[in-house]
Order: C-alpha cells, then sequence, then structure tokens
C-alpha cells in the first residue's frame, strides 16, 4: 500500500513537470536558469520553499536532534530564521544587479560586476565543487529513507530512478518544472510533518509537554545549548548561525530562486512570508524528542523521523510521507544539478568559447546536468555519509562568495583582483585550517581571512574604468528612478 | 537616509538582537511554555515576530513604491 502511494507521488511530479512546460516559449538559457525572470508572488514563494527545504530537514534535522540534541536543533532553526531577514534586504540588491548584468547565474553577477571571466571561472568552480555535497546529501537521504521503510524498492535502482526523474524535471523545463513540482513537494511535506508531530504528541501522556518534561528528566543535556565548556557548544554554535545566515541567500541555488522574480518587491515580500512557513517546525521537533524518548538507541540516528511514521501512522500515511520526503530529496537534486549545469555551460565552456550559441549552451548544460547527477549517482553507491555534517562542508566553501558579493554592492573601489585573490584563499584555507581557535566555525575563520586579502588586494591593484561604471550604475539603480536616469555612463553588457 | 535606517533597525537588528545577543539569557529549559522548554519556545515565537519585523519593514519601506521594481 505505502509503495502504492509513494510510486504515485513520483508519477504525479513527473505529469507536473512536463505540463510546466505549458508556459515556455523558448528554450534559452535565461528560461531554463530563471524562468526569464518571469514569476510572481505565487511560484517564486514555492521555487524558494522548494530549494530550501531538502531531505536534510525532513530527514537529516530530525536525526541530528536525536544525536545532538538542542546544540543541532536551535541552531538549524535560528540560521534560517536569521537568514531570512537578511535576505529582505540582500535578495533585492542581488536581484537589481541581476536585471543590469542579465545574469542567470552566481558567476554572471559576479563576472559581470568586476569586469573579468577569470571571476566567472572560479566563482563557477568554486560553487561546483562545494555544490556536490548538497547533492550527495540528498542522495545520502534518499538512501536512507528507502533502506529503512523497506518499501520494496532496492536501493540501487532507486537511486537511479531518482537520478533520472530529476533530470526529466530540468529537460522538460528547467527550473519551471521545479517550481510547479515544488507545490506537490511541499504539500506533502507539510501534511507530513504536521501528522506526524500531532500523532508523536496524542501518543504520549501530557501532549507536548509530556514529551519535553520527560527528556528534562532523562537526559536534560539534549535541550540545551552546550555553554560548558564554551567551545564544545556556544561558540560553534552562535558562529555558525552568524556564518550560515549570510551565505543562505548566496548559495548558487537560492540565487537561481531570487533571479527569478518578476520584481524586488515580491523579493521583500516573500521575505515575510518565509518565517511564517517555518512553523512546521514545531512539529518536526516534537517528533525528534519523541523519538528519542521512545525509541531510544537507534543505530542511524537519520532514522528517526521513519521510525517514528512507522510507528505510528498507517502504511498510507507512511507511503505519503516517503512520497513526500522522496520528491524534497529528488527536487533538490534536479535544482542542484541544473545550477551545476548552468555554472558550467555558461561561466566556463561559455568562457572559453565565446561563440557558443544559445541552444548549444542549452545542450551543454543539460549534459552538465546529466553528467553531474550520474556522478552523484556513484558516489551514493559507494560512498553515504550522515547528513548533517555535510551541509557544514558545503556552506563552508559557498558562503566565500559572500565578500565578493557585498564588494559588488558597497565598494566602488574593490577590484576584480582583490575579489579573486580574496575567494581563491578563502577557499584554501577551508582545506589548509585543522584547528579554530575558541571553537569558532571554520568557514567564518575562512571568510575573515578571505576578507582581509581582498580588502588588502583591493587597495593595492586599481579597479578598471569599465568595472567603476558598473558599480555606479547599480548604485544609481538602487536609488531610483530619477537617480537612473541623470548622467549614468553607457555600459557593456556581458 | 532615516528611514532606511530605521528599517534596518526593526526587520533585521530587531531579530538579530532576539536571536544572537540575547542568546545566553534564552538558551534554557524553564519555564516551559505550551508544553516546549523555553528556548524551543523562543525560536518558534521569533518565527512569528520576525515576521511580523519584517511586515512592519516591508510597509515603511518607501523602495516598495517605486514603479521600476
Amino acid at each position: 500500500m505505502a509503495l502504492f502511494v509513494f510510486c504515485s507521488i513520483l508519477v504525479l511530479s513527473i505529469v507536473i513537470a512536463v505540463l510546466a512546460r505549458r508556459g515556455v516559449v523558448t528554450s534559452n538559457m535565461s528560461d531554463i536558469m530563471v524562468a526569464s525572470g518571469s514569476f510572481g508572488p505565487f511560484l517564486l514563494f514555492f521555487i524558494s520553499v522548494g530549494e530550501i527545504y531538502s531531505i536534510g530537514t525532513l530527514v537529516g534535522a530530525p536525526g541530528a536532534i536525536y544525536s545532538h540534541g538542542a546544540n543541532y536543533g536551535i541552531w538549524f532553526m535560528c540560521y534560517i530564521l536569521l537568514a531570512y531577514a537578511i535576505g529582505y534586504f540582500f535578495n533585492p540588491a542581488l536581484w537589481r544587479l541581476g536585471q543590469l548584468s542579465k545574469a542567470v547565474t552566481i558567476g554572471d553577477l559576479l563576472g559581470w560586476r568586476f569586469n573579468s571571466k577569470a571571476i566567472q571561472m572560479l566563482t563557477a568552480a568554486v560553487c561546483i565543487m562545494f555544490l556536490m555535497p548538497w547533492v550527495q546529501n540528498q542522495f545520502a537521504g534518499m538512501a536512507i529513507l528507502l533502506k529503512y521503510l523497506n518499501l520494496g524498492i532496492d536501493f540501487t535502482p532507486a537511486v537511479i530512478i531518482s537520478a533520472i526523474i530529476a533530470f526529466i524535471y530540468i529537460a522538460t523545463a528547467g527550473i519551471r518544472s521545479s517550481a510547479y513540482v515544488s507545490i506537490l513537494k511541499d504539500a506533502l511535506m507539510i501534511v507530513s510533518i504536521v501528522v506526524i508531530g500531532v500523532a508523536a504528541a496524542m501518543a504520549v501522556p501530557g501532549g507536548v509537554g509530556g514529551i519535553f518534561h520527560a527528556i528534562a528528566a532523562k537526559s536534560p543535556k539534549l535541550l540545551t545549548v552546550t555553554t560548558q565548556p564554551v567551545t564544545a557548544g556556544a561558540t560553534f554554535t552562535l558562529s555558525t548561525i552568524v556564518f550560515q545566515m549570510l551565505g543562505f541567500y548566496l548559495l548558487p541555488i537560492t540565487v537561481q530562486g531570487t533571479l527569478t522574480s518578476k520584481s524586488a518587491k515580491n523579493l521583500r515580500r516573500n521575505s515575510i512570508y518565509m518565517p511564517l512557513y517555518m512553523l512546521m517546525f514545531p512539529f518536526l521537533v516534537i517528533a525528534a524528542y519523541y523519538a528519542l524518548l521512545t525509541i531510544p538507541g537507534l543505530k542511524v540516528p537519520d532514522y528517526a523521523l521513519l521510525a517514528v511514521s512507522v510507528s505510528l501512522l498507517p502504511s498510507w500515511l507512511v507511503g505519503l510521507m516517503a512520497g513526500g520526503a522522496a520528491l524534497t530529496g529528488i527536487l533538490v537534486m534536479a535544482v542542484t544539478a541544473l545550477t551545476v549545469g548552468g555554472l558550467f555551460s555558461k561561466n566556463i565552456l561559455g568562457v572559453i568559447n565565446p561563440d557558443m550559441k544559445q541552444t548549444q549552451m542549452v545542450r551543454w548544460t543539460q549534459v552538465a546536468t546529466a553528467i553531474f547527477l550520474i556522478g552523484g549517482v556513484i558516489l551514493a553507491l559507494y560512498y553515504p555519509t550522515l547528513m548533517a555534517s555535510v551541509v557544514t562542508v558545503a556552506y563552508s566553501g559557498l558562503t566565500q562568495t559572500f565578500v565578493g558579493m557585498m564588494f559588488a554592492f558597497l565598494w566602488k573601489r574593490s577590484t576584480k583582483w582583490g575579489v579573486g585573490a580574496g575567494l581563491l584563499v578563502g577557499t584554501v584555507t577551508l582545506f589548509l585550517l585543522k584547528t579554530v581557535p575558541y571553537g569558532l566555525n571554520k568557514g567564518l575563520i575562512a571568510l575573515l581571512i578571505n576578507l582581509l586579502v581582498a580588502v588588502v588586494v583591493s587597495l593595492m591593484t586599481t579597479p578598471d574604468q569599465e568595472t567603476v561604471n558598473r558599480f555606479e550604475a547599480y548604485i544609481a539603480k538602487s536609488k531610483g528612478p530619477v537617480a537612473a536616469k541623470a548622467g549614468a555612463t553607457p555600459l557593456q553588457v556581458v | 537616509m532615516k528611514s532606511r535606517l530605521l528599517i534596518f533597525l526593526v526587520g533585521l537588528v530587531t531579530p538579530m538582537v532576539a536571536i544572537l545577543l540575547l542568546f545566553p539569557w534564552w538558551n534554557r529549559v524553564e519555564p516551559f511554555v505550551f508544553g516546549f522548554p523555553f528556548n524551543y519556545f523562543w525560536v518558534f515565537l521569533w518565527m512569528f515576530l520576525t515576521a511580523a519585523c519584517l511586515y512592519i519593514a516591508f510597509k515603511m519601506d518607501p523602495a516598495n513604491r517605486r514603479e521600476d521594481e
């Protein structure tokens, strides 16, 4: 029964993806990567939540709460929450830069602003490298899902089928399909989480309070963020919150989402809804602590949510939840692979061969997407890993573009040399850094070094005139229509 | 631009103070609210309040009255 529901959901998602193609007029890079900037508030919301809430949320987060208690649970919610507040201000700025540069990837944004092919390629390379753990994470989640639930599908064919479905989403209508599938995915995810949370609360005498009072009696350390010794919990937690809230809207996949918007105003409005959508988390937290209470000693912590759902829910509901969980994994796989494909074909191949036509580039994007997915399948079959730590690794690298982006918005004197050097040094530092002072987040340390290098090198070099023109154009655009008309210097487009 | 600063204070600084600065204060179990330990409750509360802060910022923000975006 569960298997039937599960498969139906996957089939339904493919149907939706194919139907999404109806809105497409041309198939060019802008359309597949950012839906030609045509998304109104409804689709913008769904592509946003589609990309953000992956299988790491549904399976990984309860698993990590199960292992680490509030040390994980609290920071996980805090950095996302604060990222939304930052996003209110950050996203319109990024969007404006996108409008000026006609960017369809993060490589385009930085490459245009700093008038540098090298920056395009470097940004693309760093992003592709650190997006690999991101997609790996989704496959790992699928593995956990299928291994535990024993739906009757073997792991290997399931992983292959997921990758194929992800590719279908991209091949039909790029990011558009993902936005529409996200409507189904998020509906299922919300329903599953709420049902499991409510069922868990009802299963314990005293409800929610019952669960937490019992945990408080048994293992109170799981309910607060460790502050003794300071390095074990609090400094790492807080520095990671700060670091990841900065990186959140810089993740190349969320950049794609931001660029789909029709207007900056919609982005701001979207920022208001996003924290409210997080109100699914109380239910998730209830389920995770319920697992701690009733199913202690799970060998694989990531089984926590699944174990709870199997013990509390009828078979068809388990199938529903599994289908929703599978969709979260497949959807994020798809968007990540698309982002990598676009970065590769536009910001690497497109730079090496500037005469590439749009249709060729779209083909290459699809090829790169497919190769990336196949690579992910192979990694998943041979190196499945625990989910939560992988996200930290990905963030540590992807957030390094923060320096470049902030300079893009704020600093006239910044140069491509500075930004490039900073990005390179920051990334290399991540690999070289073995110990951190005071237990601070490694990525944050690398980011600070990145900043320092970027400032010093920018001051030692001078930006070329076009770079300065582009900065002034950006400033003019942020000030508004009146300011934009007066004295703007003509610009080259990338 | 005075109103821009105010929007920052409301939309960004307020949630950050509540979550980051006040962290040592709210990182505790007692009192339980709606059955949740206080720290979890605080974070859930700020999901509402952050949305409210951003709503206020949105209403105050002159950029939302522009026609070009």
